[in-house]
């Protein structure tokens, strides 16, 4: 098995780093911003521990040049595909967080929603994010079995520990988050939430 | 509804990805010590699954999905086709290949003998699996 430089290998360990880093400034801009309770931070969260487990991981690697240096090529090059990957993962689930900030979303309707939830469906390990979005769509979209499926194929199921069992985005679009027919519109988007839970 | 179906193949595809890169690794650290520990023994009992599911996916024909499984297996069977790394003229040479895989890694398993053809073809398999898979999950977010 071909042997890559130390040199080289250390120099895609730290831009693989500088990505996790780069991601943490911006995990931590979405932190500070004010969202209604409490779907949009649980996702910020679990994508803040990921990528700290991410940083970590990279960091241990780095800090001993001669233990990097015994580590075959093929094994170095599968562990940074995988996290430079999920980085990118982490990055494209903070989508469903754009546009979820109180003064950008139907951030009022959020909590009548949640109670009428708890009323309803079955399942009481549940969250959400409402969000108002570019696309001219009312729509709802189930996270978590992506999230799991990803997860613990990158060994990183212990991460979801707390996380709810059930996690979905509800969509609308932007200008239409002060009109009257929101509420017939997100009764469709969790009636099929209904349905799917009572079968 | 453009986003779920991007959100969700998405995750899928990468899924894949690392499951086939957690099986080349398997092989590679079994090729060097001959040995498996519980993590590449996972992998590997992963992937006789996977090809079991690819095979059921090829010979199913009745039309209807009646389980999780037989959606499992219809989709294993059109990943695999897209990732196969050599030539085949029909569907059931096809699923001979995809038999002699996963009787190579019964072998492995089993702590029996396999040649270097054999390993080599498996090893091929999971490799160009795991590479068009990446490829296929970047593409998905490259316009997002």
């Amino acid at each position: 098995m071909q042997r890559q430089t130390p040199y080289l290998t250390a120099h895609l360990l730290q831009l693989s780093l500088d990505r996790s880093k780069a991601l943490r400034v911006e995990l931590q801009r979405l932190r500070s911003q004010q969202y209604p309770p409490t779907g949009p931070l649980l996702l910020i969260e679990l994508a803040i521990r990921t990528n700290e487990q991410i940083s970590e991981e990279l960091s241990a690697m780095l800090a001993d040049p001669v233990l990097l240096a015994a580590i075959p090529t093929l094994e170095v090059e599968i562990n940074l595909r995988a996290k430079t990957n999920l980085l990118a993962y982490l990055h494209l689930l903070m989508q469903y967080v754009q546009g979820a900030e109180i003064q950008y979303s139907p951030s009022t309707l959020v909590l009548p929603l949640r109670r009428l939830l708890k009323k309803h469906l079955r399942v009481r390990d549940f969250d959400f994010i409402v969000r108002a979005s570019r696309w001219y769509n009312y729509s709802i979209l189930p996270l978590i079995e992506g999230i799991q499926e990803v997860f613990s194929k990158a060994d990183y199921s212990s991460l979801l520990a707390g996380f709810p069992s059930q996690f979905f985005i509800i969509d609308c679009p932007v200008s239409e988050k002060r009109n009257v027919p929101i509420h017939c519109m997100f009764a469709h988007e969790i009636g099929t939430l209904y349905i799917k839970d009572m079968t | 509804m453009r986003n779920e179906l991007d959100f969700a193949e998405h995750s899928h595809l990468l899924g894949e990805g690392l499951f086939a890169d957690k099986v080349t690794l398997a092989l590679f650290r079994f090729s060097n010590t001959h040995k498996l520990g519980e993590q590449e023994r996972d992998a590997l009992e992963r992937a006789k699954d996977f090809l079991s599911k690819v095979i059921e996916g090829g010979n199913f024909s009745k039309g209807v999905f009646h389980s999780a499984r037989d959606v499992a297996s219809a989709k294993a069977f059109a990943h695999a086709v897209d990732s196969i790394a050599i030539r085949v003229s029909s569907k059931s040479d096809f699923l001979r290949y995809i038999d002699e895989l996963q009787s190579t890694v019964t072998k492995i398993l089993a702590n029996e003998h396999i040649s270097n053809e054999e390993f080599a073809q498996v090893n091929a398999f999971f490799s160009t699996y795991g590479r068009k898979h990446f490829q296929l999950s970047r593409a998905i977010l490259e316009p997002v």
